[in-house]
């Protein structure tokens, strides 16, 4: 048997490696501590490794893209950007998730490591080369989070939430393995490059590990095809795309709002980053056959999100209706599949993870005795208990209803124009009419805050500093990136070039 | 800037989506009549049938057993968690099969390979050790807890 | 040698078989046993591909290993929260697991 040593690039997976040493430290640390130790040295563990993977990941912006171990993960600008932002997401999560920890005796230990480990999950599906490195990342992500999904564990809702994702999730992947499966069986590879090549021997990818040797061509067949097709069905229930959204509701009220926050964002742009990732590099020359799916699906997702959301009236459930519609929003530029179209999705996902993680933040300021003051007429004249909250909160309503000088604003104007281009003129009216109707049910907060006289007797609650200050940054960011986006939007453009 | 990329999509590709579009009526259309063939079958079922129904029938069919909860014992928990823990450090058992298999043959071509592997599955077997340790210092291992 | 179309529809029933199980039954221990009989035929369907329309290659037998693997990291966790929903409510019947709706 002839056997070839892989190469291990190592620098490649520099992130990952710091992630799981940090898990695992914080998971032996946390073994060896007092059970009713303070989970503040572990928070900062956390924190340190999650900075010091961040700046790795920066480190290593620029250079050029290279695939490592066998053509399993590929190191290039689009892996850096995305890890960047996960990481960024999870340290605002531990930040946010600090309080309910202390309150309701989370195991601390568990609770960072699971974190730290699911970051690990999202950095390998963005910077995934291959169908298993999908898989695998995909998997690490979910199973951490249906963990974290029950870590509530006086909630009843919160264990209920567990087993729902649970079993709906696992569901999911059977789905997602079978069009693996069907795709491996159709074309002979699991890596990217090599199924677009076996698929259209034109296509170059080299970059993602494919050698330059002959690949079994099997071309287009049914059999392909219908993996394609669970293939959506898969990573669509993971980005919460209608009609695979059931779950997404039940999920985010019943988990811990932190998490919540976390999932909301982080899941949902690690699931966009591989289907980007999948879609663009291993199947772009089936576009005609999965862009009018995708278009249907983003279609159906902006106006079922919007649509539902309207009726909530808790608060978490109205954010997770409106986050479905922003995966909605999200699809439409994959649905463009052009490198202006992957461009405005990367500054999307930046401009809504700002956005969401902000109006989550003063969730988490105002239901702070363990998930109380949920319902938006909870909020009824909250400018007059907290003025620079309401302020905040309303920002970000105006900044997730599209309206301008805000990044909400810019990011769909840049996805829509991205679909018009792309000659998608109709999926761009859509998602105008249905953010029209998003209008409504955001300022109804707005409205519920200035408009209406508060409730007697709710007294105000002393903000926590830090997530106040988070907050504060959030709004920042929001307006920042609205009126100048032209910085991230040139960091997004650098990591698109590897569609062509 | 990004945005003066040109982008400007080739005709064939237009005509070609406008042709897909109509390719998928066929399909659209065998939908419709699936949903009408489902919907009429259970309104006409429903106006047509007689109905007697009784508790055994309206449980859905679990192999002649009564569906849920009362076949249930009470176990001791250690033994699910017993059984739980075995499972996923047995399952592991897997990676080292093929590992054992292909070491022999990591000789060949002049190099020793051999270290290296051996290298790679200490990282592995590592991990698994944190787990057995931290299940340890858990205390779920001990039966009389 | 059996022929991959044969394997096929084996692994395409296999699997349809842990479909009609997620949807129609309503134990929870059930619902997970279907959920591991589709990752089953996943990994019998892998192996074939990898045997008998690839041979020498290892893509398909690798990825069936972490297939299996995965699948019994998400069945012991699923195993372990239907056991606190027992607990907690009495009951693993998916029906009764209602408290959020809508």
């Amino acid at each position: 048997m002839m056997f070839v040593l892989p190469t291990l690039e190592w620098w490649t997976i520099a992130p990952v490696v710091i992630l799981t040493l940090t898990g695992c430290l914080v998971l032996v640390v946390d073994l060896f501590r007092g059970d009713d130790a303070s989970p503040e040295p572990l928070a900062w563990l956390t924190t340190g490794g999650l900075a010091i993977a961040i700046g790795t990941s920066v480190s290593l912006w620029g250079y050029e893209a290279q695939a490592a171990f066998s053509g399993m993960v590929v190191a290039d600008n689009y892996t850096q950007y995305f890890t960047v932002l996960f990481l960024v997401i999870v340290g605002v999560t531990v930040l946010l998730s600090f309080d309910q920890l202390t309150k309701e005796d989370f195991h601390p230990g568990e609770f960072y490591s699971l974190i730290v480990f699911s970051a690990v999950g999202m950095v390998l599906m963005a910077s995934a080369a291959d169908l298993i490195m999908v898989f695998v990342g995909l998997e690490l992500l979910s199973i951490c989070l249906y963990i974290l999904t029950g870590f509530s564990r006086r909630r009843l809702e919160s264990e209920e939430a567990s087993i729902k994702y649970l079993l709906l999730g696992a569901f999911a992947s059977g789905f997602l393995l079978y069009g693996i499966a069907l795709v491996y069986g159709s074309t002979g590879s699991t890596n990217l490059g090599c199924v677009a090549r076996a698929i259209n021997p034109a296509s170059t990818f080299a970059m993602f590990g494919c050698g330059t040797g002959s690949v079994a061509g099997a071309a287009t067949s049914g059999l392909l095809l219908a993996g394609v097709a669970m293939l959506v069905v898969g990573l669509g229930f993971k980005a919460a795309v209608v009609p695979f959204h059931m779950w997404a509701p039940d999920v985010y009220e019943g988990a811990p709002t932190a998490i919540t926050a976390y999932m909301s964002v982080g899941a949902k742009a690690a699931a966009f980053a591989a289907i980007v990732r999948v879609f663009m590099i291993a199947f772009p020359t089936l576009s005609h056959d999965w862009s009018m799916i995708l278009a249907i699906l983003a279609a159906v997702t902006m106006i079922v999100g919007n649509t539902a959301a309207v009726s909530q009236q808790s608060i978490k459930r109205m954010l997770a209706y409106s986050s479905i519609a922003h995966a909605g929003y999200i699809l439409v530029a994959v649905v463009a599949a052009s490198q202006v179209g992957i461009a405005s999705l990367l500054f999307y996902t930046v401009g809504y993870t700002v956005m969401n993680l902000g109006a989550f933040m003063v969730v988490i300021l105002l239901g702070r005795r363990s998930e109380d003051h949920l319902l938006i007429s909870d909020y009824a004249g909250l400018s007059r208990r907290h003025p620079v909250l309401a302020g905040l909160m309303a920002l970000f309503m105006l900044s997730l209803a599209g309206i301008p000088p805000t990044v909400g604003f810019v990011g769909k104007f840049y996805i829509f124009t991205a679909a018009v281009q792309a000659d998608y003129a109709w999926l761009a009216v859509i998602g105008l009419l249905s953010s029209v109707i998003s209008v409504y049910y955001y300022l109804r907060v707005v409205y519920q805050m200035y408009m209406v006289d508060p409730v007697a007797g709710v007294e105000p609650v002393t903000p926590l500093r830090w997530v106040t200050v988070a907050a504060g940054v959030a709004g920042f960011a929001v307006v920042a990136l609205g009126v100048f986006p032209h910085g991230v939007l040139a960091l997004a453009s650098a990591s698109s070039t590897f569609i062509r | 800037m990004w945005w003066e990329v040109p982008c400007q999509v080739p005709a064939e590709v237009q005509r070609e989506n406008t042709r897909v579009a109509f390719d998928y009526v066929p399909i659209l259309i065998q939908i419709l009549v699936a949903f009408a063939i489902a919907i009429g079958v259970i309104v006409i079922s429903n106006f047509v049938g007689s109905k007697r129904p009784t508790a055994a029938k309206l449980a859905p069919y679990e192999c002649g057993m009564t569906p849920v909860g009362q076949a249930w014992r009470r176990f001791p928990i250690k033994f699910f968690l017993t059984a739980m823990l075995f499972v996923l450090f047995d399952v592991e058992v897997i990676f080292f099969v093929p590992w054992t298999v292909i070491l022999r043959h990591l000789r060949v071509g002049g190099t020793d390979y051999v270290l290296f592997a051996l290298g790679e599955m200490a990282v592995f077997a590592g991990f698994l050790l944190l787990g057995y340790v931290y299940v340890w210092k858990k205390r779920a291992l001990e039966w009389e807890a | 040698m059996v022929p991959i179309e044969h394997i096929m529809v084996f692994t395409g029933a296999l699997f349809c078989i842990g479909v009609y199980g997620v949807m129609a039954r309503r134990n929870a221990v059930l619902v997970l046993m279907a959920i591991e009989l589709m990752l089953n035929a996943v990994a019998i369907n892998l192996v074939a591909f990898g045997t008998l329309v690839y041979p020498g290659q290892i893509n398909g037998m690798v990825f069936a290993i972490f297939v299996v693997t995965i699948a019994a990291a998400e069945l012991g966790l699923g195993l372990a929260i239907v056991l606190r929903v027992y607990r907690m409510r009495s009951s693993i019947n998916v029906d009764d697991i209602d408290l959020m709706r809508w």
